[in-house]
């Protein structure tokens, strides 16, 4: 008598359990090079399953060559990418459970909205139709104008919805969201985390706007020059950076010996971002001495790692290998 | 029964409702891509069925159509170029479409030859099937007609032969625009345009051994070619398009999606 049981095959003979999680994602000296030109460089990262990790990185960085990549939309020049434990480049069972949608949408513009869902529900083998009717409603998408017709705001709102509806495993957003206004982009938040409640998987999320996403991201990947500057959960990230405010020589005296990324002189006033734990005594001690001691914005720390100014920091042992798992 | 009967790993996931989860089969790609070609392929068809048939009407009740055949000379003679417009888009279009839904480029191949065959008969039959409605229409008119290539009164094999020579002259032009485009992606811009003549070598065999038009082969290989039955003609362009085939698939197999 057979069982069936809810797994999937790997090339290694292996069996994997269901993706209910959402799959993990690892690189190991990951290079795609376009010419000379090094989009990715030796990059190398874990991304546990059932995670919603943002992948931040300046223009240019490598985000988006790295997510098309983990989807098999391009073959990467040497190096691995495993996902759920095989390579996924024209594998059929990874690549029907990776969804990556971008800022273009890649809709054909002569496709309607309506053609557009019918395909991903034709397609995507986990596609919810009523969820994806939802959305268009939500996002007031027309069904039946072209895709070429769409404001560069519907044309997100769609890519979204696609996203979303696709129910991947694996589902990754390279921007999508960039032409929507405030209210949707608000909306779509608030969406991703309601269904990701519901039906957890593993969220890639690219995006400049950082502040908005920061609340919703449980891991952080930043990327810098084809590489992985750092990676940390969310919640270390902003504990590890500190933001001290007070009397310039007080705060002089407890960072002495500390990595700054950052100093602002306001007349007698000082205020230094400090990158590194910022352990009880030395809080206590800067509280003694009247500093004020904060969580800098994940945004601020972002500019402050990535600005040309801290490339040391990018070539620093220190964060360039950090890996979660 | 033993533990290892019980608990036999079945290689097959399935969603929370207990539904099987898996790639889209072939048959759910392959339709894609056909109907997405017939989508516009059947409107051309349609509109110049349509006109040809509003052409008729006034020369049936004025006018006089002894000796040549309009559908041939204006209709069937420019259908390979649309074939080569299908075959182009066979990547930036479909292949872009499939892969970004989760489908692989493998598939998007298999998915691609099947819309071939079945828009080359499709082509075929259109091509023939007008044909045999303008001889009822000569036949009605007691005019008479020459196809170009002498015959001056084509019978059903005659007719049926035209078309399967057509569908193999279509799915070579198919072939030579897919293989085309492929070379664009695959070899970037330059050698892609250098590749252009090779990718039409199918289109162009297709031409020289077949004579669309009246089922043999067309005069220019008198002499140079051997007297070969036209079955083996036929055969031998099938065999081509075949090679053409694999090579385009070969070539569709590592193309890249853009940032």
């Amino acid at each position: 008598m057979t069982f069936p049981i809810a797994t999937s095959p790997t090339s290694s003979g292996q069996t994997s359990t269901t993706p209910s999680g959402g799959f993990v994602v690892e690189t190991s000296g990951l290079h795609v090079h376009f010419g000379r030109v090094r989009a990715i460089d030796d990059l190398s990262m874990r991304v546990a399953g059932g995670t919603i990790c943002g992948i931040l990185g300046r223009n240019g960085a490598g985000k988006s060559t790295l997510l098309s990549t983990i989807a098999a939309f391009r073959r990467p020049t040497s190096g691995r990418i495993e996902v759920d434990g095989d390579a996924p480049f024209e594998n059929a069972r990874l690549m029907s459970e990776i969804c990556l949608v971008r800022e273009s949408g890649d809709f054909e513009k002569g496709t309607t909205v309506g053609q557009v869902l019918e395909l991903g529900e034709a397609l995507r083998p986990r596609w919810d139709a009523g969820f994806a009717e939802r959305l268009v409603e939500r996002f007031a998408l027309p069904r039946r104008m072209k895709a070429g017709k769409l404001s560069r705001g519907q044309r997100a709102a769609l890519a979204v919805t696609v996203g979303l509806a696709s129910r991947a495993p694996l589902t990754m957003l390279d921007e999508p969201h960039l032409g929507m206004d405030a209210p949707s982009r608000y909306a779509f938040y608030e969406e991703l985390l309601a269904d990701y409640a519901e039906h957890p998987r593993t969220i890639l999320l690219s995006t400049h706007h950082i502040e908005e996403v920061a609340s919703i991201l449980e891991d952080v990947v930043i990327i810098h020059r084809g590489r992985v500057l750092m990676h940390r959960s969310a919640e270390d990230l902003r504990s590890e950076g500190v933001e001290l405010t007070g009397p310039a020589e007080a705060v002089d005296a407890v960072t002495e010996g500390l990595r700054t990324l950052s100093e602002r002189h306001l007349g007698r006033t000082k205020s230094v971002v400090v990158f590194e734990p910022f352990d009880g005594d030395r809080a206590r001690r800067a509280t003694e001495a009247g500093i004020d001691v904060g969580p800098i914005p994940l945004q601020d720390l972002f500019v402050h790692l990535t600005s040309d100014t801290n490339d040391a920091t990018s070539n620093n042992g220190d964060t360039s290998d950090e890996t979660r798992s | 029964m033993t533990d290892e009967t019980m608990t036999e790993v079945v290689h097959q996931t399935f969603d929370p409702a207990g539904r099987p989860v898996g790639p889209p089969p072939l048959s759910t790609t392959a339709a894609i891509t056909t109907i997405g070609h017939i989508g516009w392929l059947g409107w051309v068809w349609l509109t110049v069925a349509v006109l040809y048939g509003v052409a008729m009407i006034p020369i049936s009740i004025f006018g006089d159509l002894d000796g040549n055949s309009p559908w041939q000379d204006a209709v069937g003679g420019w259908q390979q170029w649309l074939f080569y417009g299908a075959g182009i888009t066979t990547v930036p279009t479909f292949a872009k479409m499939l892969i970004t839904n989760g489908v692989t480029r493998a598939q998007v191949s298999r998915s691609s030859i099947i819309a071939m065959v079945i828009l080359g008969v499709l082509g075929g039959i259109f091509v023939a099937g007008g044909l045999a409605v303008e001889g009822l229409i000569y036949d009605v008119n007691d005019w008479s007609r020459e196809l170009r290539g002498g015959s001056t009164a084509p019978g059903f094999a005659t007719i049926v032969g035209i078309g399967a020579d057509s569908v193999l002259v279509l799915c070579a032009y198919f072939v030579a625009g897919w293989l085309s485009v492929a070379g664009f992606y695959r070899l970037g811009w330059v050698v892609g345009a250098l590749f252009v003549p090779v990718a039409m070598v199918p289109a162009a065999f297709s031409e020289l051994v077949l004579r669309v038009d009246v089922g043999t082969r067309i005069d220019v290989l008198d002499g140079v070619a051997p007297d070969l039955p036209s079955a083996v003609w036929s055969l031998s362009t099938v065999a081509v398009i075949a090679v053409a085939t694999l090579g385009a698939t070969w070539m569709t197999s590592e193309i890249e999606l853009d940032n």
